[in-house]
């Protein structure tokens, strides 16, 4: 019998995924880690990148990308509040390298007076590069 | 008959009106659904993250005056208010009760002589903040009928800063919530400094978390999500109740239209009856008189 862990993810719509798994890798402010049943208590930041989730009797993992949140892990339950999220099965390349610089050109010609522009357009930049990272990895690791 | 030509013409408009008002309603009552499950599938995160600060709170009570979202103020100089309203009228008194709320609590602050300044989430109450020349320092209107993330985190920011930096030392938010259909409740809460409703925990848990990449930074960003989070909830309630407030008054709008209707019909049939009578009577006169 494998060891579970609880986990939920949620950003601030909607309740994306919520049940046990045998363990999952999120990508921390400090890089990569990997989380398994019965991890002492631990919170932290996360910054955009790839989630993969180990869900129980099956071989393939669930991919999502995160654009940055926080993980809390407590009692063998664990929590992401992520800013936000999506399913890798959704991304379209071309579309993302594309969101991607217009992202940054958004933010290299805004001035700082218009915050409101900055934020939005830092975190269009956020999502593009959580999705793009996410592509990278099934590319690599997923169809070969 | 110009008499009742032109109450046909009146009892035309009237129905005009109707058909207006009632497809009005039955789209509200439609959206009204859809805001009412958005309202509900943000609930998730907000517990969540409640949870998780809470606790954090609670284990760091020495850090308090370390992290400047856990200040408490002993005296409040200035406050930031926000605002939220719909962006769209013909919802009955929904956004005249949220204002009303809205200046009475600024008059309650005004006679502490506190500087208020204003973050306006909706076209109706920008307008008005900027009526009474309230200090705007941020706004955000066309929201649309889906409450977004992005579209409030830049405004807000500018609030979230001014307490964090010190400028401000308390930020509320004026909203109308949702009870029921029937009824909507206009709103002021606390959003910072925290209260203890917001760091309240069911049960303790003792044990210390390990933090990356630190306690303070994880802390400040953490509350600022939770802010953000409480917003668009709020948000999301906010147009909830506009959906229901627009349906009622559109339904009340509606059934005022049928009556009115009614009332006309009944005065053309009466003076098209009285010149009826009037032509008969002239006639038999006329008779009479031969």
């Amino acid at each position: 019998m494998v060891k579970l862990m609880r986990l939920d993810l949620v950003d601030s719509e909607h309740q994306i995924f919520s049940g046990d798994v045998e363990h999952f890798v999120a990508t921390a402010s400090d890089g990569e880690i990997g989380i398994y049943p019965n991890h002492i208590p631990l919170i932290c930041k996360l910054k955009p990148g790839v989630l993969r989730l180990q869900v129980p009797n099956e071989k393939y993992q669930l991919i999502y990308a995160v654009s940055g949140g926080f993980l809390e892990i407590q009692d063998n339950h664990a929590t992401i509040l992520a800013d936000i999220v999506e399913r890798t099965e959704k991304l379209d390349e071309e579309r993302l390298i594309a969101e991607h610089e217009a992202a940054l050109a958004r933010i290299k010609h805004s001035d700082s007076s218009q915050t409101l522009d900055v934020a939005k357009a830092q975190a269009a930049l956020d999502v593009a590069i959580a999705q793009l990272k996410a592509l990278d990895y099934i590319r690599k690791h997923v169809n070969h | 008959m110009a008499a009742g030509k032109e109450i046909r013409s009146k009892i035309k408009s009237v129905q005009n009106t109707q058909k207006i008002t009632r497809a009005m309603q039955m789209v509200s009552t439609s959206k009204m659904r859809k805001t009412q499950e958005r309202m509900r599938s943000a609930r998730p995160y907000a517990d969540n993250i409640r949870r998780v600060m809470a606790h954090l709170a609670q284990v760091n009570q020495s850090s308090k005056n370390i992290i400047p979202f856990l200040r408490n103020p002993e005296k409040i100089e200035r406050a930031g208010i926000i605002l939220i309203t719909s962006d769209k009228g013909l919802c009955g008194g929904l956004n005249a009760n949220a204002i009303k709320v809205f200046l009475e609590h600024i008059r309650q602050l005004q006679q502490n002589s506190v500087e208020v300044e204003v973050c306006a989430l909706g076209q109706k109450g920008l307008v008005a903040a900027n009526r009474l020349k309230l200090m705007v320092s941020g706004s955000a209107v066309a929201l649309g009928d889906v409450p977004k993330m992005e579209q409030i985190i830049g405004p807000l920011s500018a609030m979230l800063q001014g307490f964090h930096d010190g400028k401000l030392d308390a930020v509320y938010v004026v909203y109308t919530h949702f009870v029921n259909t029937m009824k909507q409740q206009a709103t002021v809460e606390q959003l910072l400094p925290l209260t203890e409703r917001d760091l309240k925990l069911k049960n303790e848990m003792p044990w210390d978390y390990i933090y990356e990449p630190s306690e303070i930074e994880v802390l400040d960003e953490l509350v600022r999500r939770y802010i953000e989070s409480v917003v668009y909830q709020c948000l999301a309630d906010n147009m909830a109740s506009e959906q229901a407030s627009r349906m009622v008054a559109m339904k009340a709008a509606t059934d005022n239209a049928g009556s009115a209707i009614n009332n006309l019909r009944l005065s053309y049939n009466k003076s098209r009856q009285a010149s009826i009578t009037k032509e008969l009577a002239e006639i038999v006169a006329g008779s009479a008189a031969v």
